[in-house]
């Protein structure tokens, strides 16, 4: 089985990242970072896709940037600066990831919306692990709460490292169990790491691909 | 430097486990078993605290002035039984 890492903010030293990401046993990083993106031209020891970003304050322009996105990038995520955007992001099925911030919460009817219009709601491991204290024990129960959400109603997940640097990286093994902790079960947890995402959406922007079922041979 | 890991992972352990969970998981790190060369070890704990001890070994980023990434390799019952797996 192959493990991809779907959010990866680092930018740094792509070589150093896709270096440490094949010694923790990934089989690919999405790297979410523009510069990043201009820069995956070189050959790497593991597969580096390059995503898209959209951070804003603005509901109305998920939707815009998302479907003009969406033709170059084969990952889309969008970060949940509060409740407003993570709305407007769940209603957006050209969303494939959506990165909650520690402060927006998420609730039942995102959750029904996401599992909807096929959005990933994202666990980010950074946020625990640059927090401390009181901090990480409020975010660790904010991430379980919306786990719980999660788990019951059967939207789609992602478990992420968040890596800002490649020291943020974590491997797929301690992933597992950030979700075992989060309260999901082995098999969703390896299907949340797993490579269908990335082909499923490399397949959608290759030629071959017309909607939903339908492929030209 | 066999001590300061061990100083980071116990209190590692022990802040995201509390006290109460520090002592029913029994963690210990075995000494003779550090090999500096390799940077590898082996740590013991209650096979009820597995994910908890790989979150906490997981959330050590820094280890003195060093930026680290703890690493589990395997899981095993025994020692012996881990160390097949790993040369396998």
């Amino acid at each position: 089985m192959q493990f991809y890492d779907y959010c990866v903010l680092a930018d740094s030293d792509l070589a150093e990242i896709a270096k440490k990401g094949a010694l923790l046993g990934w089989s690919g990083l999405c790297l979410l970072s523009e510069q990043a993106a201009g820069k995956l031209k070189e050959k790497n020891k593991i597969d580096l896709v390059p995503g898209a970003l959209i951070e804003t304050g603005k509901p109305n322009y998920i939707r815009r940037e998302a479907d003009r996105k969406r033709s170059r990038f084969p990952i889309i995520v969008a970060r949940g600066l509060n409740e407003d955007i993570n709305r407007a992001a769940v209603e957006t099925p050209a969303i494939d990831i959506l990165l909650p911030a520690e402060n927006a919460k998420i609730d039942y009817v995102m959750v029904k919306l996401a599992k909807k219009n096929d959005v990933a709601i994202g666990f980010e491991f950074r946020l625990l692990l640059q927090s401390c204290g009181e901090d990480r024990s409020r975010i660790f129960s904010g991430l379980r709460e919306t786990a719980k959400m999660v788990k019951k109603f059967g939207a789609p997940f992602v478990l992420t490292s968040g890596a800002m640097s490649e020291w943020d990286l974590r491997s797929p093994s301690e992933l597992t169990a950030f979700g075992r902790i989060l309260g999901f079960e082995v098999p969703q947890i390896r299907a949340s790491l797993s490579e269908r995402m990335i082909e499923n959406n490399r397949k959608k922007l290759g030629e071959k691909w017309v909607m939903p079922g339908v492929e030209v041979e | 430097m066999y001590s300061e890991m061990k100083g980071a992972v116990l209190n590692s352990i022990l802040n995201w486990m509390g006290e109460t969970g520090f002592s029913g998981a029994r963690c210990r790190i075995i000494k003779n078993l550090w090999d500096p060369k390799k940077q590898t070890g082996w740590l013991g704990c209650s096979p009820r605290s597995v994910d908890d001890v790989k979150i906490s070994l997981a959330l050590i980023h820094q280890i003195g002035d060093e930026r680290v990434i703890f690493q589990v390799i395997r899981v095993s019952g025994t020692i012996k039984s881990g160390r097949e797996k790993i040369f396998k």
